[in-house]
């Protein structure tokens, strides 16, 4: 059981075999006791915020959440404005991770300054591959500021 | 369409009745004016004519009076003469003498034209030789006889009776004269009101032809102008049915549009799915399966693949359909050398060699021109994978109100006679194993430069290579291009 309040890595995903195949991946490079799972935005928020249906959770965000962007109750756009319009949250970096490369939902991610844009590719080694890599990228080899 | 078909037969019916009533106007005002104008010469030559005539009259007259004058004033002056004696009275007798020849052949000529007063003259002529010698006779007989013999001369000549024919015979003409005066006074009078009658009905006929005119074009401008207004109806409403449409195309665009981006997104999950956990069913428990079993799974994962390739570039294709064109001047060169670089920096490991000419702007979108090269020139690195050095050449060469861009390989090459399928959507020329892809390049390449006016065509031969031609129209022929269509 992931302890709440270790968590380096908040995935967003909403579709389950998305999800267990990044899950599978991370876990096997021994980044999967960091993650944390929520399926919808409202979800997303709640953990973020430590509210709703996470309120007794201690404050402590993530290192980094990966985000897709096709959600059910708070779409993914939405909850990346949220995380950048709070102080408290808004170094986090967050990386979309979507299966559409339509230019209208990069121009709008990066409006709302997300850090990557990345496109779930199909075949499987590269989806694995680029979760891992990300995952290296973000709590291992990245900087940031000390909360 | 009817509104339409009745407003251009209006409109030629309003031509003709326009035309030929003007023609008609202007040709009777022209005769009308040219009537005016030779009645006006005729009425004044006889004008002159008249005048003349007067004159000519006054003259035979004013010589009639000097000769009868001339011969009284010899008569009196004889008189005189006889009376006194004294020679000095006898001047306007000799003048008389001298100047009844003159006088009667001045008659003569004046009235050559009339037999009648020809006549006259003679009997003048007669009359007053007559007279004359009587004087002279008379002034003989006085310078013999003194007074007495005159006298006598006087009482038994006759001068009397022959100063009567003279004077008859000039009255006669004198009458004849002023007779012809008044004949000819009355026609001239008469031709005159005749002439003004002709003149008041051509001013008449002027003024109805005005009014007829001016009734016509005024009908004439009326009909013109609800002939215009029904154009401008029609147009107003052809703009609005044009606008109309265009907003359902917009419509039916975007509904594409969204429908495109749902596809991709919903058709990829599952995809990823099924390559995902064949992977890890591969991974995880490969060791439990024989070479077959993971031989299965490793062709489930590439049909994902294959699919998931094909999502992508049907997207792309129906992309090439819907988006607006740009219209641009594209510097080509810098174009190809960008994708050039590209295509070089993805496929290091090869030894590719690409050969760029320089390369003649084109007017399109440079977004659009930019995929073409990017499919010709992947194909031919594709194509070329077999061969030690790849050579990709592209150039150009300018003809008859187009340029005609090409990329030459060295490569696989395909045979000429199944040339004809080589554009078209999913038709592929090679077998799967012998080279990837899905068949959609070469037909995007033909849709975006038939949007641009211009065509495709190859020529290659079995393992000898391909050269991809396409070509662009020159001089900004942005009517020979196509905006963006439903397909």
């Amino acid at each position: 059981m992931t302890d709440m309040d270790s968590i380096e890595i908040l995935l967003v995903e909403d579709n389950p075999n998305d999800a267990e195949l990044a899950l599978r991946a991370l876990r096997k490079n021994n980044l999967a006791n960091k993650v944390f799972t929520v399926h919808d935005g409202q979800q997303a928020l709640d953990f973020l915020f430590c509210q709703g249906i996470y309120e007794g959770r201690k404050n402590g965000s993530p290192k980094v959440i990966f985000l897709d962007l096709k959600l059910p109750k708070v779409d993914g756009l939405e909850v990346l404005r949220a995380i950048r319009s709070d102080e408290h949250t808004r170094h986090i970096p967050v990386v979309v991770l979507t299966s559409s490369q339509e230019e209208q939902d990069i121009v709008a991610t990066y409006e709302l300054g997300v850090n990557s844009f990345i496109v779930k590719p199909i075949d499987f080694n590269n989806f694995m591959k680029a979760i891992v890599e990300l995952g290296f990228y973000w709590l291992v080899l990245n900087k940031q500021p000390q909360e | 369409m009817r509104k339409g078909g009745s407003g251009f037969m209006l409109k030629n019916k309003i031509k003709w009745s326009a035309e030929r009533l003007l023609q008609l106007g202007v040709g009777l005002a022209l005769l009308i004016l040219a009537g005016v104008g030779l009645l006006a010469y005729r009425s004044t030559e006889s004008l002159i004519d008249n005048s003349h005539l007067v004159a000519h009259t006054q003259e035979v007259l004013a010589e009639l009076k000097t000769t009868l004058s001339r011969v009284a004033a010899g008569e009196s002056s004889q008189r005189g003469y006889l009376l006194t004696g004294d020679a000095s009275y006898l001047g306007p007798y000799h003048l008389a003498v001298q100047e009844v020849g003159n006088h009667l052949n001045s008659l003569r000529t004046l009235t050559a034209d009339n037999p009648r007063q020809q006549a006259r003259v003679v009997g003048l002529d007669a009359a007053l030789k007559t007279r004359m010698d009587l004087l002279e006779r008379c002034i003989k007989q006085y310078e013999i006889g003194g007074i007495p013999a005159a006298q006598h001369f006087l009482l038994t000549s006759g001068g009397k009776q022959a100063m009567e024919n003279v004077t008859q015979q000039v009255g006669a003409m004198e009458a004849e004269e002023r007779n012809l005066l008044a004949i000819r006074t009355r026609d001239a009078e008469s031709s005159a009101h005749s002439t003004v009658a002709v003149y008041l009905t051509l001013l008449a006929l002027g003024f109805l032809l005005l009014l007829a005119l001016y009734t016509g074009t005024r009908r004439h401008i009326a009909q013109r102008t609800q002939a215009e207004a029904t154009v401008r109806a029609l147009n107003n409403s052809l703009e609005q049915r044009v606008a109309e449409r265009t907003a359902q195309l917009q419509v039916a665009n975007k509904e594409l549009e969204a429908f495109s981006y749902s596809v991709s997104h919903d058709l990829r999950a599952p995809l990823r799915a099924v390559s995902g956990f064949s992977s890890a069913v591969l991974e995880d428990y490969g060791d439990k399966l024989d070479a077959e079993g993971r031989r299965y799974l490793d062709l489930i994962g590439k049909g994902a693949q294959d699919m998931g390739r094909l999502i992508d570039d049907l997207l792309s294709f129906s992309r090439m359909n819907r988006l607006q064109m740009e219209h641009s001047t594209v510097d080509m060169t810098a174009l190809t050398r960008g994708v050039v670089a590209e295509l070089s920096r993805a496929n290091e490991k090869r030894h590719i060699e690409f050969d760029l000419s320089d390369l003649p702007p084109a007017t399109g979108d440079s977004a659009m021109l930019r995929q073409v090269f990017v499919n010709l020139l992947s194909n031919a690195v594709k194509f070329t994978a077999t061969r030690e050095a790849a050579c990709i050449k592209i150039g150009s060469r300018a003809e008859a109100g187009e340029n005609v861009y090409l990329v030459a390989d060295n490569g696989a090459g395909f045979d000429m006679r199944h040339a004809n399928k080589l554009f078209g959507v999913f038709q592929r020329l090679h077998s799967a194993s012998e080279f990837d892809g899905t068949g959609v390049g070469l037909a995007i390449v033909q849709r975006i430069v038939h949007r641009h006016g211009g065509r495709v065509w190859a020529e290659g031969q079995v393992d000898h290579g391909a050269t991809f031609y396409f070509s662009l129209p020159t001089g900004g022929a942005s009517t020979k291009m196509v905006e963006g269509a439903i397909q």
